[in-house]
């Protein structure tokens, strides 16, 4: 895979990963949860055969296909969340704190992955921890579904380093679209609750 | 005939099976999972391996392993008895599950789940049973939330902390793969012990990670959370018990056994802690289970097949112990109605037995004397208050495990008061449903009867730890 792509993909991976953190409409956290996916795909190239890069795109944006049919189906009364000036300002604080954070500590992170390329090693704990960020910020299951892909995304990167037994790929794809349907479904029962929730109703 | 292949498909089939037939007749399909889970727990013992098996007079082969994608899933002679463990408690979860009300796909996640539980024992090198034990809490969360408890936050919780904790194991998996099974660096010693602690730490929700526990409680049908509490667990102390019996410079280090005292105490004091300033029955309960997970840890920290026997009979006895709370607390706090201190005022008149059985389940989980648990916690206990196996925590090891017996008496006296509470408003009746008054009476003879007379199931239970041939073989 030419370098130039390589960098188009850090810049999707690192772009998606900040817009799903600092965007709360969903139609932009979607397309955000895509770009990231199609970032992975990229700058997994670089440490794996194309037909694993290639097909951890694909579970990507079919995670991403799966949480967009939920939301149309309902019809987005799983209502955008409030994003005051103030709240997306605490965000990108918090997000500037953690890529800065990486950029000094990742000497010694990388040794978590057993020493990947540079750029992988903070493509692969940009996406964990910005995941893991996400993750605390909300508690809606399909935001959790879209935080929780990230973590696993960012931990896959790195893992691809490690281990690229066949098995162990299907796993980790069969584990992402899982826990995708697994938390649309916990959604699903939980929905009309939400959505009385979101028109202030007791 | 290919042996895990069998554990794997059948229950899947299973599965398929119970989901379709259920709607048309749910007691019979319940009936049938109950006999066949218990069947193939019964088959699993007795399946010749890599030999022949005359059934008829005709010879079948029967092969031990199979490969997928590169890597071998191996029914281990070695694993019957957890096989045997982990389905036939599947089956006693079937069949109590006729006593409460009805739910269509209870049975085939069940299935489901023993089907991955089979693969998280069967597949090589095994730290990849963590993949299948998220995937079983995947299928499992699924119980927690339905039309009638619409609240997902704590399944959404559990899914989150067992990801990471599935995360975890995979590194420490990756990293033992790299150093060759034997780190000879102190620093990765240290270092694969944090990414274990931390990945089992997340898997059985050890304290600050139990916060979806009273969620879960709260907000999900009682028996699922006993299905959850008994063998999701049991599936996860297996791995555990795995990692000590496959590694031997993991069963060796001294490190190790320190942080499962650590852990137990741990979880020992903050759940009878805990417990005891719990307004709601079903968060004092989940925090005494959270008690018997510590005297779980605490029994795997002595050394030796004695720790591995302990832990296993206290695991069959907590299963029993919360599969009874289960439906007992499923006849006490129906759908949507409270179960805080206030509201469950002179539930023993209306339910008698559900009130018992829930008294004794909840005594029983903390270790009680004349119940289930007490003989293993019994022996635990003069384990701990051995000079050998005392180690750097000394006299706080038992006093921790009895700490925790005194808060979970309390806790339950603090409940079983107002319940107790007679009043002439309150006519005195018993259960309606005839198949709830006859699970929870053999309920109540049973946790009993197995406390007084432990030798009634101890042996064959704690034969179960021969699975593990390196802890029962150390010395």
């Amino acid at each position: 895979m030419p370098s130039e792509f390589i960098l188009i993909g850090f810049i999707c991976l690192l772009s998606g990963t900040g817009f799903l953190t600092l965007f709360r409409s969903w139609t932009r956290s979607l397309s955000a949860l895509a770009l990231q996916s199609v970032g992975l795909g990229l700058v997994s190239s670089q440490v794996s055969p194309l037909p694993v890069a290639i097909a951890k795109t694909i579970v990507g944006l079919i995670a991403v296909t799966l949480l967009a049919l939920t939301l149309s189906r309902e019809n987005r009364v799983v209502a955008d969340e409030e994003n005051s000036p103030i709240q997306a300002f605490f965000r990108f604080s918090l997000l500037l704190f953690l890529f800065s954070s990486l950029v000094a500590l990742l000497p010694q992170l990388t040794g978590v992955f057993r020493d990947p390329p540079a750029g992988v090693a903070f493509a692969a704990l940009s996406l964990f921890c910005a995941g893991l960020l996400n993750l605390g910020l909300s508690e809606h299951p399909l935001r959790s579904a879209a935080s929780l892909l990230t973590v696993l995304q960012g931990f896959e990167l790195g893992y691809l380093w490690i281990e690229q037994s066949l098995l162990v790929l299907a796993l980790l794809a069969v584990t992402d679209l899982a826990m995708v349907m697994a938390l649309i479904i916990l959604h699903s029962h939980a929905a009309p609750q939400t959505a009385s929730e979101s028109r202030g109703e007791p | 005939m290919n042996a895990p292949a069998v554990y794997l498909v059948l229950p899947v089939a299973a599965a398929l099976a119970a989901y379709f037939l259920f709607p048309l007749r749910p007691r019979l399909t319940i009936f049938i999972s109950t006999v066949l889970a218990a069947g193939m727990a019964w088959f699993a013992s007795v399946l010749p391996l890599d030999a022949p098996w005359v059934v008829l007079g005709y010879p079948i082969s029967v092969s031990g392993s199979f490969s997928l994608l590169g890597r071998q899933f191996t029914f281990d002679p070695s694993l019957r008895s957890a096989v045997l463990f982990l389905f036939f408690g599947g089956a006693a979860l079937f069949g109590g599950s006729l006593a409460t009300p009805l739910s269509r796909i209870l049975v085939p996640v069940g299935w489901v789940v023993l089907s991955l539980f089979s693969a998280s024992l069967f597949v090589q090198p095994f730290l990849y049973a963590a993949f299948f034990l998220f995937l079983s809490v995947l299928f499992l969360s699924l119980l927690l939330s339905d039309s009638s408890y619409p609240v997902p936050r704590g399944a959404v919780r559990w899914i989150s902390y067992s990801a990471l904790g599935m995360l975890f194991l995979l590194l420490a998996g990756s990293e033992l793969s790299i150093l060759d099974n034997l780190p000879t660096e102190t620093a990765d010693l240290h270092f694969l012990l944090l990414q274990l602690c931390l990945g089992f730490g997340l898997l059985i929700s050890f304290p600050p990670f139990h916060f979806w526990l009273p969620e879960v409680v709260d907000d999900s049908s009682p028996y699922s959370v006993s299905f959850i509490l008994s063998l999701y667990i049991g599936a996860v102390i297996f791995l555990l018990l795995r990692f000590l019996d496959g590694f031997s410079w993991l069963r060796l280090s001294l490190a190790v056994y320190t942080a499962l005292q650590f852990g137990g105490v741990g979880m020992c004091l903050v759940g009878g802690v805990f417990s005891v300033f719990q307004s709601r029955l079903g968060r004092a309960i989940g925090y005494l289970s959270m008690c018997n997970l510590g005297a779980l840890l605490l029994s795997l920290s002595v050394p030796g097949p004695s720790g591995a026997q302990t832990a296993m009979v206290l695991l069959a006895a907590r299963g029993f112990s919360l599969l009874v709370w289960g439906v007992s607390f499923h006849s006490l706090r129906p759908t949507h109605a409270s179960d805080r201190l206030e509201d469950l005022r002179g539930a023993a008149a209306t339910h008698p037995l559900a009130f018992s059985a829930a008294l004794l389940s909840g005594l029983s989980l903390v270790g009680a004397p004349g119940l289930i648990s007490f003989p293993p916690l019994w022996a635990l206990l003069k384990e701990l208050t051995s000079s050998v196996s005392a180690g750097s925590l000394g006299l706080l090891l038992p006093f921790s495990l009895l700490l925790s017996l005194l808060a979970g008496v309390l806790s339950v006296f603090r409940f079983a008061r107002p319940m107790l509470h007679f009043t002439v408003t309150l006519p005195l009746s018993v259960e309606k449903s005839r198949s709830l008054r006859v699970f929870l009476l053999a309920s109540i003879f049973l946790l009993l009867f197995l406390g007084l007379f432990p030798q009634a199931y101890l042996p064959w239970v704690a034969r179960s730890a021969n699975a593990f041939v390196n802890i029962i073989g150390a010395p």
